[in-house]
């Protein structure tokens, strides 16, 4: 009996699937994705189930694609919101036609009921896959292995949005160029810390103003220096002055309307009186950036990250003194 | 021989004291440890290090590894029940409890009221485990202590899961100090609870002779003449101050409670006018050690203490059960 | 209750005493299984009216996609959380059973934690490790915590049940301290892929998972049928069940190997699931007296209703957001837990 059932169900899966393709047939290509699967995906998909806000959505609005659902966050009291997206694109859930789909793991028949023509996922639902492919063709994209530029290229493959992606990446370029023509970067050391818990974070590249930081090619800490790339280091309070530099930048948390006092506060924990053992934040030389800005996969926060070393450090007295 | 060792221990806990201090993610000469104290200087980092990073750190291992390891041995002396511990009791998880849902729900930060929300919540999961065991049949045996402890546990657990799920924000920050940390404490909590748990040691030594007695069996000790219900509750108030002291100070730190009692048990036996003294100076020992091998096995990188002291702890506890559990 | 329906078949060569009472109460599961089951497939964010939900059952569907949500989607789904909930409280019961200790659970003797801290691992680790091994590694893990803890036990020939529980309690703690260091020191993203399955999600099922199941059910639950009587005299105590000629030791390892399997096929499948072993058979017990056998099924059709009602209030209750089933059934299960610790026979604690 259990077998003619799921027999049955094989043949209407296979049925309904077929049903499917030939109804897309005239407008459909071929498209590989980081697993290596060849997905018959529709050439200008209309409706777009993202299942990751930050790593997909956000990216998929700046290349002007508005998915029709998205996976989201909720926090506290909050309504469901896209992490980052209301400050960088404007657009979120409350404002916009793009529904909710739960966090993780996203409500699947929510995902179903959106009747999404394309699902696009990170490797996290990859034992779903076969479920997920059922709804829509779906395509996962590493975001482990994958760099965020390599994502952002597969976004606008997979949308034909490869001229906005460029013109996106001529800005930025420009944007480093800016800095590179006031700033003298090889001469000049940064580092963006974290402190929780009692410990100091430091990461190879913090994400995007870590981007920012090392194609504009200013120097790190040698114990940074000594990260792997893509990596973070959580460290002793000991080390605090081993991660003195120029200048340093402190993230704080914009979503739980957290404030860079807050963050201070943090250091306080790890070593009192920190400031007086830290010569960046001594000399007034420590630079606060909303988290969001500067970790979001995202142009407009490369943007907001190189605006910001851009007006911190050049015509800066002390660059100036130092850079001679 | 017994009174000998105390000094012997005394002076055990004053080197692992001085090893604690003098090493760490920064190497620093003895002569600075030294110049540290005899000769402070604010601007030096190397002396803040030592004053204002290593010094307090091991002074709260000092701490909470005595407290846990006397408030295990009680726990063990009363309940005649060789594995009871503040964590398998689910007095822990009721400190934590209290802690993560005052500071994730209502959003309470304070230092001076999260030591009174610690004992609160250790309080509430201790007599809610208590009565369980009391009200099932065979009363508070090893069996129902341990079980009702464990499920007074899971359930706790099973919410701050449920509150993680709507709240990962809150988690992460919650995550590390779950596991338990000594990383970026100063003394100010110290200061607050000192008193208390100065007092409270005084007790449980005051009280240490009844508790030979009442592990015993109740009816010797009340034969005996010992109010067992009376004491039974002054002993519980000692558990839990001792536990929401050490909680709020360092999170939950597991196994130190269950541990460091039998390993005093075995050398010094079973009266706890020693037992009690000498759980109180191998826990600080105990807890020292640990918090060293957290802070430089991997330098400059650290690990939570708490994890430590599970992971050292859970095999020692199979051994103890393996060999003493029959 | 002491009425028996006596079953005869083929000139009384098989001849079943059955219990009246126990099996109507058998009937009534049987009938709330089937009711939970249609009101799951009719429960989720993907609006579908009682009659379409026939209508597809029936295979009249008025539209391809409705049809996926109850036939890939719902029914699998529902299907798998009744195996997993009947595995996990045979499991159960067996190590009830044979530890003669109302308190035994799968994931109280650190069978559910060592699927986890493999999986965990997998996870965190080795991400290159595709999610498709996790039902291998899990049953990988349980297995060899089971082993573990078995060998640690061993003691000769006379078993020494609370040493094997809290034994399992030692090194559940042990090895849940490693998984939350993963946790902990882990890349937050896996970290929290990571707590998904780790709470317990019946998400992923699917055909293939219900026949995995399916077929293992078929395979173990006979085989734990046929030694229930073996059983019964073990619940008398080792040494009746010695002057009855049972023999111990192979009875033992028998039921604890099919325990173990019972509770890692499932694991492997959906993740940790907390408290269903402990309570169906205390249950079933309640509803009940009756033999071992006729308690084993009604153990059985509790621990799948159970699970079955927690999947679909989870998953359907807060939608879209996902509870997953393994948080409902421990907080619902903790409660039942210390009824029935409050309730047991004093023997019980032996």
């Amino acid at each position: 009996m259990k077998n003619s059932i799921i027999e049955f169900a094989f043949v209407i899966g296979f049925a309904a699937a077929s049903l499917l393709g030939n109804a897309h047939a005239a407008d459909t290509r071929i498209f590989t994705d980081d697993l290596g699967r060849a997905v018959e995906i529709p050439t200008h998909a209309s409706r777009i189930a993202s299942l990751h806000d930050g790593m997909l959505t956000l990216p998929l609005i700046e290349l002007g694609v508005i998915p029709a659902g998205s996976a989201g966050r909720i926090s506290g009291d909050l309504p469901p919101f896209i992490r980052g997206s209301k400050g960088l694109t404007g657009y979120d859930f409350d404002n916009s036609d793009i529904q909710f789909l739960g966090k993780y793991p996203v409500d699947i028949e929510k995902v179903a009921a959106l009747k999404p023509d394309l699902i696009i996922s990170t490797t996290t639902y990859e034992d779903i896959l076969n479920k997920l492919s059922a709804i829509a063709p779906t395509i996962i994209i590493d975001n482990v292995n994958n760099s965020r530029e390599q994502m952002f290229e597969t976004l606008a493959d997979i949308t034909h949005t490869q001229k906005t992606l460029d013109v996106l990446k001529t800005r930025y370029a420009q944007q480093i160029k800016d800095i590179n023509t006031v700033i003298d970067t090889k001469s000049i050391s940064v580092n963006v810390m974290q402190a929780s818990g009692g410990k100091l974070y430091v990461w190879h590249s913090y994400f995007s103003l870590g981007k920012v930081l090392r194609d504009a090619g200013f120097t790190f800490p040698k114990l940074v220096e000594d990260i792997a790339v893509g990596e973070r280091r959580e460290l002793s309070a000991e080390k605090l002055q081993d991660l003195n530099a120029d200048y340093i930048f402190v993230t704080y948390r914009t979503d739980r309307a957290r404030t860079p006092q807050d963050a201070m506060a943090e250091f306080e924990k790890v070593i009192p009186d920190f400031c007086n053992y830290l010569k960046a934040c001594r000399e007034n030389r420590m630079l606060m950036m909303p988290r969001e800005a500067a970790s979001s996969t995202s142009f407009t926060a490369l943007g907001l990250s190189a605006f910001t070393v851009l007006t911190h450090i050049s015509g800066n007295p002390y660059a100036a003194k130092i850079t001679k | 021989m017994l009174t000998m060792g105390v000094p012997l221990m005394l002076i055990l806990v004053v080197s692992m004291f001085l090893l604690h201090i003098s090493i760490g993610a920064k190497s620093l000469t003895y002569q600075t440890v030294i110049d540290a104290f005899s000769n402070f200087d604010v601007k030096n980092f190397d002396h803040i290090i030592i004053l204002k990073v290593r010094l307090p750190r091991a002074i709260i291992a000092i701490v909470v590894g005595a407290s846990l390891a006397v408030a295990g041995a009680i726990m063990q002396g009363v309940t005649r029940n060789p594995l009871a511990s503040p964590s398998i009791l689910g007095l822990m998880s009721g400190a934590s409890f209290a802690i993560v849902v005052a500071l994730g729900v209502f959003g309470v930060h304070s230092p001076f009221l999260t030591p009174w929300i610690a004992a609160f919540g250790a309080l509430a999961a201790a007599l809610l485990v208590l009565v369980i065991a009391t009200l099932a049949p065979g009363g508070t045996n090893p069996l129902n202590l341990t079980l009702s402890g464990v499920a007074v546990s899971a359930f706790l657990g099973a919410i701050i899961s449920l509150l993680n799920l709507m709240d990962e924000d809150n988690f992460d920050q919650l995550r590390v100090w779950l596991t338990g940390s000594l990383a970026g404490k100063n003394l100010n909590i110290f200061y607050i609870i000192s008193p208390w748990l100065v007092i409270t040691m005084i007790v449980a030594i005051i009280l240490s002779r009844k508790i030979t007695i009442l592990g015993m069996g109740e009816e010797v000790a009340k034969g005996l003449g010992v109010k067992t219900t009376g004491l039974k509750i002054q002993l519980l108030a000692v558990v839990i101050i001792l536990t929401a002291c050490s909680v709020a100070m360092a999170g939950p730190m597991g196994f130190i409670g269950l541990v460091v009692p039998h390993m005093v048990r075995l050398f010094i036996g079973a009266d706890y006018r020693w037992v009690i003294p000498y759980s109180a100076l191998l826990g600080a020992v105990y807890l020292l050690a640990v918090d060293i091998i957290a802070r430089v096995i991997i330098a400059p990188q650290e690990v939570s203490t708490g994890i430590i002291t599970a992971l050292l702890g859970g095999p020692l506890f199979i051994y103890l059960i393996k060999t003493r559990g029959r | 209750m002491n009425q028996y329906f006596t079953l005869r078949l083929f000139d009384q060569k098989i001849a079943l005493q059955l219990p009246i009472l126990a099996l109507l109460i058998f009937l009534a599961l049987f009938l709330a299984i089937v009711a939970s089951l249609a009101f799951s497939l009719n429960a989720g964010s993907y609006n579908l009216s009682l009659a379409e939900v026939l209508d597809i059952l029936l295979g009249e569907p008025a539209d391809a996609a409705s049809e996926k949500i109850v036939w890939l989607f719902r029914f699998p789904r529902s299907l798998a959380a009744i195996l997993v909930g009947m595995m996990m409280a045979l499991s159960g019961a067996a190590l009830q059973n044979i530890t003669r200790n109302g308190l035994a659970d799968p994931s109280l003797v650190g069978i559910s934690q060592g699927a986890a801290l493999a999986v965990v691992a997998s996870i965190i680790v080795f991400p290159e490790i595709s999610a498709v091994w996790r039902p291998w590694l899990a049953l990988l893990g349980s297995l060899s915590v089971a082993v573990l803890i078995q060998g640690l036990s061993y003691e000769g020939k006379v078993s020494k049940p609370i040493k094997f529980i809290l034994l399992g309690i030692g090194v559940s703690a042990f090895i849940s301290s490693i998984t939350t260091a993963m946790l902990t020191y882990g890349n937050i993203y896996q970290a929290s892929a990571a707590l998904g399955w780790l709470a317990g999600s019946i998400n992923g099922a699917d055909w293939l998972d219900v026949k995995i199941l399916a077929i293992s059910c078929f395979i173990l639950i006979p085989f734990l049928l046929i030694i229930s009587r073996s059983m019964a005299a073990i619940r008398m105590g080792e040494h009746v069940a010695i002057s009855l000629g049972t023999p111990i030791l192979f009875t033992r390892y028998a039921l604890i190997s099919i325990a173990v399997a019972l509770a890692a096929i499932a694991t492997s499948v959906v993740g940790p699931l907390g408290f269903v072993g402990l309570i169906a058979p205390h249950a079933a017990r309640r509803l009940a007296h009756c033999g071992v056998a006729v308690h084993l099924l009604l153990t059985a059709l509790i621990g799948g209703l159970l699970v079955l009602i927690a999947d679909t209030a989870g998953r359907a209750a807060f939608a879209p957001i996902q509870i997953p089933a393994g948080i409902v059934t421990q907080i619902i299960g903790v409660p039942i837990f210390v009824y029935l610790l409050l309730r047991q026979k004093a023997k019980i604690n032996g």
